[in-house]
């Protein structure tokens, strides 16, 4: 088995009086594919807000490569070879299309490469070559999803976060960027995902984690959560 | 007729101050969404540090542009590090950052008053007087000055936000800065950075303006006003919206002489600027935000 990568240890994480985690630990090992699992409200985005350190956790330790993030301040993380393509997309709206990618190699190491990376967005996702003039404003859900992805490829990630990337799709759309996930981790890349789609998470994910108001409540093999009783009553409604 | 190209050339070149005046203003409210009441005061302190480089050491105005930018720009650092950073930031901050910036204005206001007395000052070099004959009138050489760097100023800013890493994370920051941090832009530096060069606006500003009008330590608030009408008109940090509201601004001005007693012609910026509030709230040229 191969190393974690990430390990998310006991963290707890509060906005003002309500604590969101308790205790949460998880571990992501190098060239896994994971989803994060639960339900609205049950601390997904809140975890990957702790890990990228836009929420820091007032308690517990994230480590990646087995070094600890505390004293890594939130802009360097990027630095270390991790991205998240957030909920929502948060583009720069008024910013061109080429702008926003252009940014997504702002940090240090990732700035010398940007022509070869716009080009590897580029053929990955032609769709954002024909625009990338236009403000990322004026891109069709689909396309700004694109763009969120593409952005966050441009500093070269080894690890890439995904939060909620298939939300507001239309289902055509959702398969397109399910296996552009799935191409990406074939591609070499380690991948956090946190889907409220379950169903089309476990498709492509090889292992799974449930939280339930911010706290670990099971986890296992994809098969296995699949066909897990509480979750499919739960879930998948079935 | 002849009255009327003075009044236009006048208006024209009015123009390029107010637009240099605003930008700061503008750009520091686009990235940090704080209001500077400060601004004023830096204005005023532009204008005295050009005063005491023209009188002490014999330096051109012109010449001191570097050195008055220089110090405006650490003193706007100064401020970020050392009042602003600490505050509440857009709509919940209001209140706290008004208050506090209003009374760094006064606290630089008082020390002008104790420096300076509070007698007017203005300065004056050897070609203040000279004039320059253009389109069948006499143009002042200064004023001509004013507005070559009142456009080369703004076009400058205009090349570093589009052109360059530094000012594409400016826009982003102004636009999203959770984002930012994600992609590894280290978002209190570009506040730091915005709030200097907003101030080194300012007091570029002041300096210019120096070498056209007299000015006294109580200076700066007429200026503030111009500012927030030229923002309010011409959008945030929009150079062209800002040039061309500065325009509007100038003109309706100048040409107020024409209609009113000279007296009132002050309050015609007040009056634009609750025109434009109540009919056009978003400004002539919609939200954008630096572009």
């Amino acid at each position: 088995m191969s190393e974690a990568l990430l390990q998310v240890q006991a963290i707890d994480v509060a906005y003002g009086d309500i604590q969101v985690l308790h205790q949460l630990s998880f571990e992501v090992r190098e060239g896994e594919i994971v989803t994060l699992l639960g339900s609205n409200g049950a601390g997904k985005t809140t975890t990957l807000r702790a890990i990228t350190g836009l929420r820091p956790p007032s308690a517990g330790d994230i480590r990646f490569r087995g070094q600890s993030l505390q004293a890594v301040p939130p802009a360097a993380r990027a630095s270390l070879g991790m991205a998240l393509v957030p909920e929502g997309r948060e583009l720069w709206a008024q910013l061109t299309v080429r702008e926003n990618l252009e940014l997504g190699a702002y940090g240090p190491q990732a700035r010398p490469h940007i022509g070869r990376n716009l080009e590897r967005v580029f053929t990955l996702f032609p769709r954002l070559a024909e625009r990338q003039k236009q403000v990322a404003g004026s891109l069709s859900g689909g396309e700004q999803q694109m763009c969120a992805i593409g952005r966050a490829l441009m500093s070269e990630p080894s690890f890439l976060m995904l939060d909620e990337p298939s939300l507001g799709l239309a289902p055509l759309l959702v398969d397109q960027v399910m296996k552009t996930i799935a191409e990406l981790h074939a591609g070499g890349i380690t991948i956090l995902l946190v889907e409220q789609n379950l169903h089309r998470a476990l498709e492509v994910s090889q292992r799974g984690f449930v939280i339930e108001t911010g706290r670990l409540r099971l986890q296992g093999s994809s098969a296995e959560l699949a066909e897990n009783p509480e979750i499919r009553a739960a879930y998948l409604g079935l | 007729m002849e009255r009327f190209i003075d009044l236009a050339v006048s208006a024209v070149l009015l123009a390029g101050l107010y637009a240099t005046m605003a930008y700061g203003l503008g750009m520091i409210y686009g990235v940090l969404r704080v209001v500077n009441l400060a601004h004023g005061g830096v204005i005023m302190a532009g204008a005295y540090m050009g005063w005491v480089l023209h009188g002490r050491l014999g330096l051109d105005p012109y010449l001191s542009i570097p050195l008055v930018v220089g110090a405006s720009y650490l003193l706007g650092v100064g401020m970020y590090k050392v009042l602003v950073r600490h505050l509440p930031r857009g709509a919940a901050g209001g209140p706290a950052s008004l208050l506090l910036l209003f009374g760094f204005w006064l606290v630089l206001r008082n020390a002008a008053y104790l420096l300076f007395t509070g007698n007017d000052q203005s300065i004056t070099t050897t070609w203040s007087t000279r004039s320059v004959a253009l389109l069948g009138t006499h143009i002042s050489a200064t004023r001509l000055a004013v507005l070559g760097v009142g456009v080369l100023v703004p076009l400058g800013l205009h090349a570093l936000l589009r052109h360059t890493h530094l000012g594409r994370a400016i826009r982003a920051v102004a636009q999203n800065p959770d984002s930012c941090t994600l992609v590894g832009v280290d978002v209190e530096r570009i506040y730091t950075i915005t709030f200097g060069l907003g101030t080194a606006l300012a007091g570029l500003a002041g300096l210019l303006s120096a070498t056209i009008f007299a000015f006294n330590p109580g200076s700066g608030s007429g200026e503030l006003l111009k500012s927030f009408v030229v923002v309010v008109l011409g959008g945030l940090g929009s150079v062209l919206g800002t040039g061309i509201a500065a325009l509007i601004l100038a003109v309706v001005e100048v040409f107020a002489i024409l209609v009113m007693p000279s007296y009132l012609t002050a309050a015609v910026g007040f009056i634009m600027l609750v025109l434009v509030l109540v009919i056009r709230p978003g400004g002539l040229f919609g939200h954008r935000v630096l572009g």
